[in-house]
C-alpha cells in the first residue's frame, strides 16, 4: 500500500484541537501514522508548506442517490445540456449534470472539494435497493443513506398501540435489512395525509386513519432510536417545511428532545436544512427570517443539532423531497416541471425544478436564514453546511457558503444584487463575526463526524485514523481570508489534493483515478427471542400491506459493492 | 373525422397472449408462433365488403404481407388488428417523428383479397436480406433427481415482475410455477428449448461453433473498430449488466439504447417534459377505487395483473366491488368487457381527448360536439368520474405512445393527472413490457443523466430523440456495428431499421434463438437472468428486486455480467484504454 | 451579411457510413485561419476523432479573412446526407450544401445564411437566434424548434427557415420568434408550444396543430387532421399569411390555446377543411366576406 507524507502543511484538526499548526502527517495502508513509521524512501513525499491541510470534508446531508434523485434527473435533460465533461480514459468517467449530476460527477466533484464522506438522507425502504445501486456506482467516496421512517404503517401501528419495545425492534430490524445508517423522519405522517387526501399537516394535527399525531411520531422513534444505541439518532425535516411561519413549528420540535428519554450523552435530534424551516410572517408577501429565534433555542438547547439547507440564489436547484405536499405547492408557483410518487406502506416524494433569484424578496430572506443561524451559534459542533443538496443549490457551491460564512465583506458584496426590501427585515446586515478556518473545519468535517457517531475514525487526523484528507492551496498568514474570499472559494472548489483511504485520488483540483468507496450500515443486535416475534410480526404486516415478499424486500450484503457494518449494542433485552 | 376510402384502413398492432406463450415456449421459428402473430383481425363487415375469403394483402408504406384473415367484432369497421411481430413490422414505416418510435398503431394501410400464399417468416428474412437462415437450436442438458423448490421467486417476463412465484424443480427442469400466469409458466417450463449453447461466428456466410474466447474476440474486434456502434436491447437483463453497456459504449464512443425507445420511450419523453406522477402497487391495492385501462390490454401482454391489482382487497379498498374501471382504447381489447366503461376512441386521436378532459375539468367550454369519436357528453361524464375519485390509477399502455402526437400524448396526460391531484388523488403506471426495462432507464439515467438512446460521440452522454434513437439510427444507416443483448430488433423493429442491421456486423448475446440471429455475424450464448443468473430488476413501478438464480447455467455458458465483463476489457485492450 | 469575398469548396472524399459532427465548418471557425489551419480543424467520424482534411479536400484562398461575413463555404461530395450540426452557432457568411444535410443544421445560429440544395434532417435551425435557412427539399422534424425538456419559448427566437418541400413534425415547437415558412406540407403538432413568432404550411398538416400555443401565428393554407378542443374559434378572413407571402382563399381563424390561457392565432383554410370545420360556422359572429 502507498506511503505518503506531507510536510509543512497547517494542520487544522478540531477533534484533535489542531489549530493552524505545521505538523507533518504520516499515512501507510489507509490510515494516518506517526510520520517515524514512514519508510521515505518509498513514500510520496508531499510538500505543503502555505497550504492548509484538513481530515476530508463529511457531508451529513446531501440527495445524491435513489429513486428520487433519479427521477430528477429524468424529467431535468436541459440541466444536463451544458454541464458536460468529456470523459478521460483510463482515469476518468464522463460527467454531466449540475443540481442532478450524473453518479460520476457526484463523486468527482466531491473528491474535488476534499470531500471524503457523504451521506444520502432520505431512501423509502422498499427502494433502498436502487439508493445503493447508485450509492455503488459513485466513485471516490464513502457513503450512507438514512432510512425513510416517517410515514411508515407498520411503524405507526406499533406507536398507536404503544409498543415501544417491538417499534425499537423493528426499526433496526429495518434498518439492517435495508442497509441504512440512520433513521429519517420528513414531515412527520404528512406522507399518509398525502396519500389519503392530498395534504400535508403540523405537529399537533392528526394522522388520516391514526390516532396520532406527527409529534408522537417523533416522540417515539426518538426514543427507538435511543434504546437501538444508534450512532446517529434521529435526522428530522419538520412539518410544515416551505410554509411562512413555520418557524414556531421547528422551535417545537426542536424542543421535543426534552420529551425523548436519553441513554446517551449525544444530542437527540438533528433537525436538518433548518433554512426552509426557519420562516416567520404568514404570509410570502410578509415573511421574515426565524433565524435568530431559532439560534437562541440551539444555543439553549445542548440536545438538538442543525445543518444550515443554505439557499444559493442566483443558481438553478432542484428541490427534492419526501415531503410530497410541500412540492405540490411549489408546483403551484413555478406551473413548470413536478415529479411525485407515492410509496407504498412507506412514503412518498416530490421534485420541482426551482431557480433562487437574486432579487426576488423570499429568496433573499431565504439566504439571510441558513446564515444567520450559523453565525449566531455559539455552539460550532452543533451546525454543520449543507446546502440539502440540491434542494437550496448544488453541493459544489459549499466554498461560496465557507466565503459567505469566513467574509462580512464576502456577505456585503453579495447582498448588494439581493432584494434590499427583504435585507432591511433581517439582522444579517448587521452581524460581524466571521467564522475561522478552524470553524469551517469543525462544520465540514470535525463536527459531521461526530454527529454521525464515527469521530474515532473519521474528520480528524489523529493516529488511526481513516487517511482521508484534503490539502487546500491557501495560506492564511498570506492571504486575509476576511478580504480576498474570491482565494477562499478557488481553494476550497478545487482541493490541491485530496487522499482517500490512502490513495491520492485528486491532484491540483483535477482526478487522477476512479477508486470506489465504502457503503457504511448498521446492525443493531436484536434479543433472538424478540427476533422471533417480531418476524412474525413483520411477516404478517408485509402480507397486509406490502406489494412485495418480505423476502425480497431484504438487501443481501453482497448487493452493497463495498459494505461496511457498525454493529450496535442495544439497550433491547 | 376518421375516413374509410375504399380499401384504406387503420392498422393497430399490439401484443396477445399466444404470442407470448409461443415465443417462450417454442420460439419464433415455430408454427405455434406463426399461427399466434400471422394474422389480422378485421370487422366481418370489411371482410365482406372487401369479398375476403381467408386471407387478404396487407399493403403498407413499406411493403406488403399476405395474412390469413380473422374475422371479429372487437375490432371496429375501418380498424385492423396484427399482433406484434415480424408481419406487422414488415410494411410499416420506421418514421419516428423525431421521437424515436415508429408509428405502429394507426397506420393507413391498403387491403384487398387475395389468393396468394401467406407470407411466411422465411420470405420476410430473405427480404430484409438475414445474413443466414441457419440456426442451431438445442435444449440444454439437464440433470434430473433432487427436488428443489423455490419460494417468492420474481419472474423475468414482462414489467409486473410477479415476485410471489413458487417454482418446483426435479433436479434442473422445472416442473411447476405456481402463481405465474401462463406466459411465465410456458418461460419457465420451456427455458432450456431453443437454447444456444455454443458460441457461433459466422464464416464464409456460414455459422461455424468456435470457443467463447475466439468469439469473443471477434466481437471485441467488431466492436472495437466500430467509428460508431449502436448497443442495443439491455431490458431482458440485470442492472449489473446494463452499467457494463454503458461503460462499453462510453468506451466506443458509441450509443446505447435500450427498447423503451419502441416501447414506453414517449412516456419517458413526455415526463422529460412535464414531470412525472406515479404510485406503486401496494398504494394502488390500499386506496384506489378507480383504474383506468388506456391503450394498455394487460389481460394479454401482462397477465396477472388485473387479479393483482384490480381484484385484491386494500385497507381502504375492498377489492373489485369498490373499485371502478375505466377502458379507454381503439378496440374492444379484453379487458374492456370486464370494465364498467368502455370509451371507444378513434385511432391516433388521444391527444384531443385529453385535451378535452382538461378542459372539462377546468371547466373551459368545448365547441365541438364530438371529440376524437367520443360524444361531449361522454367526455363529461369521464371527467366528472375522474375529479370525484379517491385515488384513481391509469396504467397506460402502448396504445398511447405509439401513434397520433406520440410523447405529446402521455406529456398531456400527465399534465391531466397533475391537474386531477387539485380535487382528488391521481397516478399514472406506465404497463412496461420487458421485466427490466425500467431498470435499463434507471441505470442509463444514473450513469448518464438520460433514459435511453444515450450517444457518446463527443465523450460524454447526449440524448436527441429523433438523431440519437436506436429506430432512427438503423434506417438512416448511421452507425457501422451493433451489439445486441437480450432482445430481439429484427422481430420488433420497422423493415428500414432491420434491413442495415442485415448490412453492418451484429454481436449477439442472447440464451435463445431469436430472429436477430440470423443477422449476427458472432452469437454469444449466455444464462437467462432469473433462472440461471442473478441481478436486479425494476418492476414497472420502479420497485427493484433481486432476481433469482434457481439452477446453474449450461455448461460452459456464462451470465450476462461475465460475458460483458470480457467483452470490456478485451475492448478496451483494442482501443488502449488501460 | 457584408457581401461574399472568399469562398471555399469543401468536398467529402467518400460516402460517410456513420455521422460527421462538422459543427467546425463555419464561416466563423474559418475566418482569420490560415488553409492550412482550417485543414486541421477537428471534425468527429462517429465517435473518432479527426480533422477536416481527412474526410474532405478543400478548396480556397490560403488565409481566410478575418470577417466570417465575407466567407462562404460550398459544401458538396458523394453523399452529404451524414454532416451533422453544419452551421453550428454560425453568426454570419454563407454556408451553400450541394445536396442533402443531415441533424442539427443552423443550430443555435445568429447570422448569415445557410442553403440547402438538397434535403436536411430533423432540428433544421432549433433554437436559431437569427440569420436564414433556404431547403430545397423535404425536411425532418423539429425545424426551428427547442430541445427536449426546455421550456416554451427556448425554440427558435429569429430569424427565417424556408422549406420548398416538406416538413416533418412538430415543426417550430417552443419557438418564440421568427418565421417558418414550408411550401410543402407538414406532420403532426405544427407549431406546438409556441410563444411567439409564425409558421406558415402552403398545403396541409397533420393533427394537433398549435397544442399549447401561447402566441404567434400559425397559417394553415390545406387540410388539417383536426382542430384542438383548445382552440376557440374566432372569425373568417378572405386570406392569410405571414411575412408577405399571402395566401388568397377563405380562412377560418382560432384563438388558442386555452389550456393554457393563449393568445395564438391559428388560420386554417376553410374550403379544404369543409367537412371538419362547418360545425364552427354558427360561431363566427363576423359576417362572411363571400
Amino acid at each position: 500500500m502507498t506511503q505518503i507524507i506531507i510536510r509543512n502543511g497547517l494542520v487544522y484538526d478540531p477533534l484533535n484541537g489542531v489549530n493552524g499548526e505545521e505538523i507533518d502527517i504520516g499515512v501507510k495502508d489507509g490510515r494516518i501514522v506517526d510520520p517515524s513509521e514512514i519508510n521515505v524512501a518509498e513514500a510520496i513525499n508531499i510538500d505543503a508548506k502555505g497550504k492548509v491541510v484538513m481530515p476530508g470534508g463529511i457531508d451529513i446531508h446531501s440527495h445524491i442517490a435513489g429513486p428520487k434523485v433519479n427521477v430528477g434527473r429524468l424529467i431535468r435533460p436541459e440541466d444536463h445540456y451544458l454541464t458536460n465533461i468529456p470523459h478521460r480514459l483510463p482515469y476518468k468517467r464522463a460527467e454531466t449534470g449540475l443540481t442532478v449530476p450524473n453518479t460520476f460527477k457526484i463523486g468527482y466533484e466531491y473528491a474535488r472539494m476534499g470531500y471524503t464522506l457523504v451521506a444520502e438522507p432520505a431512501s423509502p425502504p422498499i427502494k433502498t435497493r436502487h439508493t445503493h445501486e447508485e450509492l455503488n456506482a459513485i466513485p471516490m467516496i464513502d457513503k450512507m443513506t438514512f432510512i425513510l421512517v416517517d410515514s411508515n404503517w407498520i411503524a405507526l401501528d406499533l406507536i398507536q398501540g404503544g409498543e415501544k419495545e417491538v417499534l425499537a425492534a423493528y426499526l433496526g430490524w429495518l434498518l439492517y435489512a435495508t442497509k441504512g445508517y440512520a433513521l429519517k423522519i420528513v414531515d412527520p405522517g404528512s406522507d399518509v395525509a398525502w396519500m389519503m387526501k392530498g395534504k400535508g399537516i403540523d405537529l399537533d394535527e392528526q394522522i388520516p386513519g391514526y390516532n396520532l399525531t406527527p409529534r408522537d411520531i417523533i416522540k417515539a422513534t426518538g426514543e427507538a432510536a435511543q434504546v437501538l444505541n444508534l450512532p446517529h439518532k434521529v435526522h428530522v425535516h419538520c412539518n410544515r417545511l416551505g410554509y411562512p411561519g413555520n418557524y414556531a413549528t421547528t422551535l417545537k420540535t426542536m424542543g421535543l428532545t426534552k420529551d425523548i428519554t436519553k441513554l446517551s450523552e449525544k444530542p437527540v435530534l438533528h433537525i436538518t436544512h433548518v433554512q426552509f424551516t426557519g420562516y416567520k410572517g404568514d404570509s410570502w408577501t410578509n415573511l421574515e427570517s426565524g433565524g435568530e429565534d431559532i439560534a437562541k433555542e440551539l444555543n439553549a438547547n445542548p440536545n438538538v443539532t442543525l445543518d444550515l439547507g443554505q439557499v444559493i440564489p442566483g443558481r438553478p436547484a432542484t428541490t427534492m423531497t419526501a415531503d410530497a405536499p410541500f412540492e405540490y405547492v411549489l408546483y403551484h408557483l413555478t406551473r413548470w416541471k413536478w415529479s411525485t410518487s407515492d410509496v407504498e406502506v412507506e412514503s412518498a416524494s416530490g421534485i420541482v425544478p426551482y431557480r433562487y433569484r437574486k432579487k426576488n424578496y423570499v429568496n433573499t430572506i431565504q439566504w439571510t436564514i441558513g446564515l444567520e443561524v450559523a453565525l449566531l451559534s455559539r455552539d460550532m459542533w452543533r451546525i454543520y453546511l449543507t446546502t440539502d443538496h440540491p434542494n437550496g443549490g448544488p453541493f459544489i457551491d459549499y466554498p461560496k457558503v465557507i466565503a459567505w460564512l469566513m467574509s462580512k465583506k464576502a456577505r456585503e458584496d453579495f447582498m448588494r444584487e439581493l432584494s434590499q426590501r427583504a435585507l432591511r427585515k433581517t439582522s444579517l446586515p448587521a452581524i460581524d463575526r466571521e467564522l475561522s478556518l478552524y470553524d469551517i473545519a469543525v462544520i465540514t468535517r470535525a463536527a459531521s463526524a461526530k454527529l454521525l457517531g464515527l469521530e474515532k475514525t473519521r474528520g480528524h487526523l489523529g493516529l488511526g485514523a481513516e487517511a482521508d484528507i484534503a490539502i487546500y492551496d491557501i495560506d492564511p498568514r498570506r492571504v486575509d481570508l476576511s478580504k480576498q474570499y474570491d482565494k477562499v472559494i478557488r481553494a476550497f472548489r478545487r482541493a490541491y489534493m485530496t487522499i482517500k483511504s490512502g490513495e491520492i485520488v485528486v491532484r491540483n483540483g483535477e482526478i487522477v483515478r476512479t477508486t470506489y468507496g465504502r457503503t457504511i450500515y448498521v446492525k443493531p443486535e436484536l434479543p433472538i427471542d424478540l427476533l422471533k416475534d417480531l418476524e412474525k410480526m413483520i411477516s404478517a404486516k408485509f402480507k397486509q400491506y406490502y406489494s412485495i415478499s418480505l423476502n425480497n424486500f431484504i438487501i443481501g450484503e453482497h448487493e452493497l459493492k463495498k459494505g461496511v457494518e457498525v454493529a450496535l449494542k442495544t439497550h433491547l433485552r | 373525422m376518421y375516413l374509410i376510402k375504399d380499401n384504406v384502413f387503420s392498422l393497430i398492432t399490439g401484443r396477445t397472449i399466444t404470442q407470448g406463450i409461443s415465443m417462450e415456449s417454442e420460439g419464433k421459428f415455430s408454427k405455434e408462433y406463426f399461427k399466434a402473430v400471422a394474422l389480422i383481425e378485421m370487422n366481418p363487415t370489411d371482410v365482406s365488403k372487401l369479398g375476403i375469403r381467408d386471407r387478404a394483402k396487407v399493403i403498407g408504406e413499406c411493403g406488403e404481407v399476405v395474412l390469413p384473415v380473422k374475422a371479429s367484432n372487437d375490432v371496429p369497421p375501418g380498424v385492423v388488428f396484427i399482433p406484434m411481430g415480424p408481419w406487422a413490422n414488415f410494411i410499416l414505416s420506421s418514421i419516428t417523428d423525431g421521437t424515436g418510435m415508429p408509428t405502429v398503431k394507426a397506420v393507413r394501410v391498403a387491403i384487398e383479397a387475395t389468393n396468394e400464399e401467406v407470407t411466411s417468416l422465411i420470405d420476410i428474412l430473405k427480404a430484409v436480406r438475414a445474413k443466414s437462415l441457419e440456426r442451431i437450436p438445442q435444449e440444454r442438458p439437464i440433470k434430473t433427481g433432487e427436488k428443489k423448490v423455490f419460494e417468492d421467486v420474481p419472474c423475468p417476463f414482462c414489467g409486473d415482475l410477479c415476485d410471489y412465484l413458487r417454482i418446483e424443480l426435479d433436479g434442473e427442469r422445472v416442473v411447476r410455477n405456481i402463481g405465474g400466469c401462463a406466459i411465465s409458466t410456458a418461460k419457465f417450463l420451456n427455458y432450456h428449448k431453443d437454447r444456444v449453447l455454443k458460441p457461433f461466428i459466422r464464416s464464409g456466410g456460414r455459422l461455424v461453433e468456435v470457443s467463447l474466447n475466439e468469439a469473443l474476440e471477434v466481437a471485441s474486434e467488431i466492436i472495437a473498430k466500430a467509428k460508431y456502434p449502436l448497443l442495443y436491447g439491455w431490458s431482458n437483463t440485470c442492472n449489473e449488466a446494463i452499467e457494463l453497456g454503458v461503460e462499453l459504449a462510453e468506451v466506443t464512443r458509441g450509443v446505447i439504447d435500450n427498447t423503451s425507445t419502441i416501447c414506453h420511450g414517449p412516456t419517458i419523453l413526455g415526463a422529460q417534459e412535464v414531470g412525472s406522477v406515479r404510485s406503486t402497487f401496494g398504494t394502488i391495492i390500499q386506496l384506489a377505487d378507480l383504474v383506468i385501462f388506456w391503450g394498455s390490454n394487460p389481460a394479454h401482454a401482462h397477465a396477472n395483473h388485473y387479479a393483482r391489482l384490480v381484484m385484491s382487497e386494500g385497507k381502504y379498498v375492498k377489492g373489485r366491488k369498490e373499485r371502478k374501471v375505466v377502458v379507454i382504447d381503439v378496440r374492444r381489447t379484453p379487458i374492456a368487457s370486464m370494465a364498467d366503461l368502455f370509451i371507444r376512441i378513434e385511432p391516433g386521436r388521444d391527444y384531443e381527448l385529453i385535451t378535452a378532459l382538461r378542459m372539462a375539468i377546468k371547466d373551459l367550454e368545448i365547441e365541438a360536439k364530438e371529440i376524437a369519436g367520443v360524444s361531449k357528453e361522454k367526455v363529461l361524464e369521464l371527467a366528472e368520474m375522474v375529479k370525484t375519485a379517491n385515488y384513481g390509477i391509469a396504467f397506460i399502455g402502448v396504445g398511447l405512445t405509439m401513434t397520433g402526437a406520440k410523447h405529446r400524448n402521455l406529456q398531456e396526460l400527465i399534465k391531466l393527472v397533475q391537474e386531477l391531484n387539485e380535487w382528488t388523488k391521481f397516478a399514472i403506471i406506465p404497463m412496461r413490457g420487458h421485466y427490466n426495462v425500467s431498470g435499463a432507464n434507471n441505470v442509463d439515467l444514473w450513469l448518464t443523466g438520460y433514459p435511453y438512446a444515450v450517444d457518446f460521440s463527443r465523450g460524454f452522454p447526449k440524448m436527441i430523440p429523433g438523431v440519437t434513437t436506436a429506430v432512427d439510427l438503423l434506417s438512416n444507416s448511421e452507425v457501422d456495428a451493433a451489439l445486441v443483448v437480450a432482445s430481439d430488433p429484427v422481430a420488433h423493429l420497422p423493415r428500414r431499421a432491420v434491413e442495415h442491421l442485415s448490412e453492418i456486423p451484429v454481436v449477439v448475446i442472447d440464451a435463445k434463438w431469436s430472429l436477430t440471429t440470423t443477422v449476427a455475424d458472432v452469437i454469444i450464448p449466455t444464462g437467462l437472468v432469473g433462472i440461471e443468473c442473478e441481478g436486479t430488476a425494476y418492476r414497472m413501478d420502479d420497485i427493484p428486486l433481486r432476481m433469482k438464480k434457481l439452477v446453474d447455467p449450461p455448461q460452459g455458458v456464462l451470465c450476462d455480467t461475465e460475458i460483458l465483463s470480457i467483452l470490456l476489457d478485451k475492448v478496451k485492450a483494442k482501443r488502449g484504454v488501460v | 451579411m457584408a457581401g461574399v469575398k472568399t469562398t471555399y469548396v469543401v468536398k467529402l472524399k467518400s460516402k460517410p457510413t456513420v455521422p460527421i459532427d462538422s459543427r467546425n465548418i463555419s464561416p466563423d471557425k474559418f475566418a482569420g485561419r490560415s488553409l492550412s489551419d482550417i485543414k486541421l480543424l477537428k471534425v468527429l467520424e462517429g465517435g473518432r476523432e479527426t480533422v477536416l482534411e481527412e474526410l474532405f479536400d478543400l478548396e480556397g484562398p490560403t488565409t481566410a479573412v478575418r470577417e466570417p461575413g465575407e466567407i462562404e463555404i460550398v459544401i458538396t461530395g458523394p453523399e452529404t446526407s451524414k454532416l451533422k450540426y453544419l452551421g453550428y452557432k454560425m453568426s454570419n457568411g454563407k454556408l451553400v450544401v450541394k445536396g442533402d444535410v443531415g441533424h442539427l443544421a443552423g443550430y443555435k445560429m445568429s447570422g448569415g445564411s445557410i442553403v440547402i440544395e438538397g434535403g436536411a434532417g430533423s432540428y433544421l435551425g432549433a433554437k436559431m437566434k437569427g440569420g436564414t435557412i433556404e431547403v430545397f427539399r423535404d425536411v425532418g422534424d423539429f425545424a426551428g424548434g427547442k430541445l427536449q425538456g426546455e421550456k416554451p419559448g427556448k425554440g427558435m427566437s429569429g430569424g427565417t427557415i424556408v422549406v420548398h418541400g416538406n416538413a416533418g413534425s412538430q415543426i417550430g415547437v417552443g419557438m418564440s420568434k421568427g418565421t417558418i415558412i414550408v411550401e410543402g406540407s407538414a406532420k403532426v403538432l405544427v407549431g406546438a408550444f409556441m410563444t411567439g413568432g409564425s409558421i406558415l404550411v402552403q398545403r396541409s398538416c397533420g393533427g394537433f396543430a398549435g397544442a399549447r400555443m401561447t402566441g404567434g401565428k400559425i397559417v394553415i393554407g390545406g387540410a388539417v387532421e383536426s382542430v384542438l378542443p383548445s382552440f376557440y374559434v374566432d372569425s373568417m378572413v378572405p386570406s392569410a399569411g405571414v411575412k408577405g407571402r399571402t395566401i388568397n382563399k377563405q380562412f377560418m381563424v382560432f384563438i388558442g390555446d386555452v389550456l393554457v390561457d393563449g393568445k395564438g392565432m391559428l388560420y386554417v383554410a376553410y374550403e379544404d377543411n369543409k367537412l371538419l370545420l362547418e360545425q364552427y360556422r354558427e360561431l363566427v359572429e363576423v359576417a362572411l366576406i363571400e
